[in-house]
Formats: structure tokens, C-alpha cells, sequence
């Protein structure tokens, strides 16, 4: 069993890419401005959008373009996808607006983004998704480790997708670089293997 | 009474990040928690936190704020009647 | 061959304890750790209670031969305490801790001291400032915690909410059962924070008495703090050392319950997934207790009910919810519960949920009351994450 690449988008700074290719470059814009023009431009039309924190907000909107508006994972069951995510920064922006937050009055609404995962729950509620999910605090992207265990799902357990990557919202920089890993054969880009880092 | 409830549906659309609405998409009796506006269960608890924050009004248990925050209006005459 | 993964080492401490024995005898005799808390400073104190852990962090250095002068979270604290007990308790020596792998499941990390430390930076008072914040995120308490008992080997940080420390396990085990690796601590741990504190405040689902799983008028959940971590090795390996086998990890399964960020679906769907996934890894076999999440809130009683119910139709093996005893340990509440699972089969005991007055009538059969003494061979243990994040797994004798 072969394990390849269906898509890969890569969301920063520079703009959002998509198979290599720009869809929308930034110049300039802060991620609020940037996250919110994309939003407009591609309609994506999700009201629950607007009450997510920017690590949610990022994870989402790449995976619209890597999941082209969920059409890819379409004909699939919910529990054959899985998503296993890297991490670096946490939820340190809702964290810290929780913190700030905590002698006045708390806000519920930014509490329930103070963990990393959160990012991936909101994915499997707007994609449909039930499959095993997990959130890797790592140093920095590894892809070397999340291949093994990527690869290893797709060995024990009957998933026909898994999205994987890493998707990181620091204060002063973010990423999402975010691969949909398929064993179906149909349409890969390119193979699933540690050095897929250089697709970025 | 009015101006009371222009300033909820406002409040409302910025505290609960209802970017896709206006005021004019919010009627006075719309069910706040039904298909149309569709709040969840951590906007009911905002709607606490706000009501305490813009008006100084405080809703302790969360059954009172089930009716409290039917609509709009429901809550606007709740701001009127317990306003300190 | 798919190698088999036992458990050789456990350790644990908690509101009941600071080792397995003194959970274990707390279990037995109805002795909960939950009251106002003592260490954490609040304005809650008076008002809520807590499973907080019966130590100050000086008394936790102390124990652990630290000077108390050293800046180390809580986190890391209790890591350490329960660490080490598992490694004493497995008997590996410091040559085979250097290739044993540590996964450690956290959501707090150092935030405890990073939240104290934060009112001093704001209030311009000194502070040396590398020492106040370097040991916030949740890698450097795993770190931090491989250090101290000499485990060289790779270190994974989870950070799923609850489900945590039953995901490291989980990890842990997949690796050992692919022949990737021969032995591994895995396991978690969460320190109380007044950061969770007002979190958890905000969303209403704090209950300020003591919790009551699956009764009709629990009122939410009473958050704790704790660490726990289980040595598992591979069955070449426990042979080859010929350790002590305090039971077999044979089945686990996660899910995602795509419903709400902090809510579980009315189905208990991811539940139901993780507990089936589970079950199948496992061979489908009978359990005898379930060691559920049960933290007490309306939303998760229910729905965790709800998934049970679906899985087990009118076969519902006997259940309860330890939280009534701990709180809910957040991060560590998966491998402090796994300790607890192991004790069970150990002891051929199950352990009542406490304060149930008016059980719920969901499930045909009743919660748990007294501690029994039954034949018990496997254990099912639920945590179910924010996020969505649903985790089992079935421990054997």
C-alpha cells in the first residue's frame, strides 16, 4: 500500500498556495485584515467562522483550500478520515487573551480556544470528521515523525484520508502547512514521505 | 424602549461575532437560539457576561437566562425592568 | 508478530496520594481528596473545592531531593513524583531508562508559575525573567520530567485536553506493539491554575460542592490535579528482564465527536467510536468495570451514558466515575485513571462513584455504590477531551 499526496496548501505571512500554485498573496495585510479578505473573496459562508480565534480561523481556512471546500473528502465515511496535527505555540494568543481577561470578566467564549486542539475539533465539526485526531507539541515541523505515525494509521486502521501537517499561530509569525495523505491511488501529487517539507 | 433594543442588536452582533448579520437581519422576536439567528450554548454564557459587563445586570443561574434570551425583546425588558 | 504491550511500572499522585498505595487505600475506603483548596491561590478558595494534591510545591522538592530555591512548576512536580515511582516500581535500571521513550500528556504545562509570574512583570516588581517564563510550555515539563529520572530516550508532548495522558498511553502502545520500540513511560500530568480555574467558571460547569457523577442533580465538576505514568514494555523485553506484569494493555481507540468545541454530542458519538475502536483492537472481549470519564457535568454524564448504553444494549458492566473521588485531573485524568483500571484488576476490586443520591435513569443498571470486591480480568477507561478529542483503553489482568 502506497501512501500518496492528494493536495498540500501552505497558508503565511506571503499569502496561501495551493499544489505550489498562488491563490492569494498578501502584501501587507495583518493576518485579521488578510483572514478576513479570504474569506470574503472565496465565500466560504461559515457564520461559525466568525466566533474562532486566528489558530482556528488559519486551520480552517487552509483546509478549505486544501480540502476545496470539503468536495475531496465527499464520497467518504466521516470515521476514514483522521487528522493528526504539530504545534508549537499552543494556543498562546487565546491564552494570553484569557489571561488578560480573568480580573474583569472571563470570557467563555475565548476560554474554550486555550488548547491546541481545539483547532482540529473545529476541522471534524465543519468537514464532518470522526476518525482518530491528535495535537503534537513539537520544537519546530517534524515531518520525519509525523510520517511514521501517519503511515502507521493508515497500516492498522481503515482510513482512506488523513490530513496532516502543522499549523502554528505564534505572536509574532504564523504557518499552516497542511498535506491530505490518501492511500486510494487516485490523483496524488506526489508520494508521502518525510521529504514532502521540500513541497513547501 | 427602542433605541434599547437598536443598542442589544448591536451589542450582540460585535460581542458574539455575528460578522454575517446587521441589525436589520435581527427582528425584535426572532428566536435568538432557533435556525435563524442560531446562538449556541457558550453565546448563552456571553450573553451573561455581557449583560453584566454593558448593563450591570447580573443572571445567576442559567435557567432564568434560557428565558431571558428568547429574543431581543425578551431581553431588552429583562435590561429595563432590572437596570441599576 | 504483533508484540504484545504489558505494564511493568506504575506510578501516581493525586488529592489521594502521593504513591499507588496511598490511592489504593483511599479507593478502598471511600476517602475522597476533594475540599477548598490549601496551595492554590484564589479568591475561590472559600467558595470551591478542589482534588488538590495534599503537598505544597516546597514539599514536593523536598521529596524529590530539589532545592526548594529552584523554579519548577507544579506540573513538573507532580510529573516527577509520579515518574519516578513508576520507574521504581518497573525496576529498570539507568542503563535501560536511557533508550526508554517518555510521552508525557499536558494541558497546563508551567502556567502556573508563568500566571504568578505575569502579575509580578505586569506590576514592574523584579523579576529574573528567563526563570519565570522558560518553564511555561508544555514540552519543557516533559523535558524537564525525562531529566530528572534519566530517560534519554525520544520524548512526545500531547496536548488534547483530556484525553491527554490516555493518548500518550495509546501511543505508547501502538509503538511497542509495531516493534518500534521496547519500552515506554507514557502517561501525564496537570497542576491546578487559576487560569483553568476561570475558564472552567466561565463555561458554568463548575459544581462548588462536591461532584456527583451520574446522579439526576449533579451540578458539574470539581477540578483536581495530579500526575500518573505506566511503564510499558514489550513481552520480549518484560521476559528478557522478567519484570513484574501488573497487567496488559490490549485494546485502544480514538475519535473525534465533530459537535461542539466544549460540549459532547447528544448521541455521544465520538465516545461511542472510541470505545468501539477499542473493543475491536481488544478482540471483543467481556468487561468486567468501567472506569468512565464521568466528570459530573450535565452534558457529559449523559452523553458518555448515551454511548455506553449504544455499545453495550442491556449487558452494562458495572461503572463509575472516580472523578467523585479526584476531581477532574484534566491532562493526567487518563493515565491516573489507568492506574486506577490496573488496581482494579490487581485487586480484584471496583470502586464505588461517591455521592450518588438520585441515579440517573438513563443506563439500565446503576452506578457503582460500595467498593466490591468482584472478579475483575478487564477494564474499560473512558476520557473525553475538549475538542471533540474521545479516547478508551482496555487494560487486562
Amino acid at each position: 500500500m502506497s501512501l500518496g499526496i492528494q493536495s498540500y496548501c501552505s497558508f503565511n505571512s506571503e499569502g496561501i498556495y495551493r499544489n505550489g500554485k498562488p491563490i492569494l498573496l498578501n502584501e501587507n495585510l495583518t493576518f485579521d485584515e488578510f483572514a478576513l479578505k479570504t474569506y470574503k473573496q472565496f465565500e466560504i459562508g461559515y457564520s461559525k467562522y466568525h466566533k474562532m480565534d486566528n489558530l482556528c480561523k488559519l486551520a480552517i481556512l487552509t483546509s478549505e483550500f486544501l480540502l476545496n471546500k470539503g468536495q475531496l473528502l465527499e464520497d467518504v465515511s466521516s470515521d476514514e478520515i483522521a487528522i493528526i496535527l504539530g504545534n508549537n505555540s499552543s494556543s498562546i494568543i487565546s491564552d494570553t487573551a484569557h489571561q488578560k481577561s480573568i480580573d474583569e470578566l472571563p470570557s467563555p467564549a475565548v476560554f474554550v480556544y486555550t488548547l491546541p486542539n481545539i483547532m482540529i475539533g473545529e476541522m471534524c465539526i465543519k468537514y464532518k470528521i470522526t476518525g482518530e485526531n491528535s495535537c503534537f507539541q513539537m520544537k519546530e515541523f517534524d515531518m520525519f515523525f509525523l510520517n511514521k505515525y501517519v503511515s502507521h494509521l493508515f497500516k492498522k486502521d481503515n482510513y482512506k484520508y488523513c490530513i496532516t501537517g502543522w499549523v502554528d499561530f505564534d505572536v509574532n509569525d504564523y504557518q499552516a502547512y497542511l498535506f491530505l495523505i490518501t492511500n486510494t491511488n487516485s490523483n496524488t501529487i506526489s508520494k508521502f514521505d518525510e521529504n514532502i517539507k521540500n513541497l513547501i | 424602549m427602542e433605541n434599547l433594543i437598536l443598542k442589544i442588536k448591536e451589542d450582540l452582533i460585535k460581542q458574539l461575532n455575528l460578522e454575517d448579520l446587521t441589525v436589520d437581519d435581527i427582528s425584535d422576536d426572532a428566536l435568538l437560539f432557533g435556525e435563524e439567528i442560531g446562538l449556541d450554548s457558550i453565546d448563552a454564557l456571553e450573553l451573561i457576561v455581557l449583560l453584566e459587563k454593558n448593563y450591570g445586570v447580573k443572571i445567576n443561574n442559567p435557567e432564568l437566562g434560557k428565558k431571558v434570551f428568547h429574543s431581543v425583546r425578551t431581553i431588552a425588558e429583562f435590561v429595563q425592568e432590572n437596570k441599576k | 508478530m504483533a508484540e504484545r504491550v504489558y505494564v511493568s511500572g506504575w506510578g501516581i499522585i493525586s488529592a489521594l496520594g502521593n504513591n499507588v498505595e496511598e490511592n489504593l487505600y483511599a479507593l478502598k475506603n471511600k476517602k475522597s481528596g476533594i475540599a477548598h483548596p490549601e496551595f492554590l491561590h484564589t479568591n475561590y478558595a472559600k467558595q470551591k473545592v478542589f482534588g488538590e494534591v495534599k503537598h505544597s510545591n516546597d514539599e514536593l522538592k523536598i521529596q524529590l531531593g530539589l532545592k526548594t530555591s529552584k523554579t519548577v512548576s507544579r506540573t513538573a512536580l507532580l510529573g516527577m513524583v509520579a515518574a519516578k515511582e513508576s520507574i521504581e516500581t518497573s525496576g529498570l535500571s539507568s542503563h535501560e531508562l536511557k533508550s526508554t521513550l517518555f510521552f508525557n500528556g499536558t494541558s497546563v504545562g508551567g502556567m502556573d508559575i508563568s500566571e504568578r509570574n505575569y502579575k509580578v512583570f505586569l506590576d514592574n516588581e523584579k523579576l529574573d525573567y528567563k526563570s519565570s517564563f522558560s518553564g511555561h510550555d508544555c514540552g519543557h515539563s516533559t523535558e524537564s520530567i525525562a531529566n530528572f529520572i534519566g530517560s534519554k530516550g525520544e520524548t512526545s508532548t500531547i496536548s488534547t485536553a483530556c484525553s491527554s495522558s490516555a493518548n500518550t498511553i495509546m501511543q505508547a502502545g501502538r509503538m511497542i506493539k509495531a516493534g518500534k520500540a521496547e519500552i515506554a513511560i507514557a502517561g501525564g500530568t496537570d497542576a491546578l491554575s487559576v487560569f483553568t480555574l476561570n475558564g472552567f467558571n466561565s463555561l458554568k460547569i463548575l459544581d462548588d460542592n462536591p461532584c456527583k457523577p451520574f446522579d439526576e442533580n449533579r451540578k458539574g465538576l470539581n477540578l483536581g490535579e495530579g500526575a500518573a505514568y505506566l511503564v510499558l514494555e514489550s513481552e520480549s523485553s518484560v521476559n528478557r528482564r522478567g519484570a513484574k506484569i501488573l497487567g496488559e494493555l490490549i485494546g485502544y481507540g480514538n475519535a473525534n465527536d465533530a459537535y461542539h468545541q466544549t460540549a459532547s454530542s447528544p448521541e455521544g458519538t465520538g465516545a461511542l467510536n472510541a470505545m468501539k475502536k477499542a473493543m475491536n483492537i481488544a478482540g471483543n472481549p467481556a468487561i468486567d468495570y468501567i472506569n468512565a470519564h464521568g466528570t459530573g457535568t450535565g452534558n457529559n454524564d449523559m452523553s458518555e451514558s448515551i454511548a455506553i448504553k449504544s455499545l453495550f444494549q442491556e449487558n452494562i458492566p458495572n461503572y463509575s466515575s472516580t472523578k467523585s473521588y479526584t476531581g477532574h485531573t484534566l491532562g493526567a485524568a487518563g493515565a491516573i485513571e489507568a492506574v486506577f483500571s490496573l488496581l482494579s484488576i490487581n485487586n480484584n476490586v471496583v470502586f464505588p462513584c461517591l455521592r450518588v443520591d438520585s441515579p440517573m435513569d438513563i443506563l439500565p443498571k446503576l452506578p457503582i455504590f460500595n467498593v466490591n470486591d468482584q472478579e475483575v480480568n478487564c477494564v474499560m477507561s473512558n476520557s473525553l477531551g475538549f475538542g471533540g478529542n474521545c479516547s478508551t483503553l482496555i487494560f487486562r489482568k
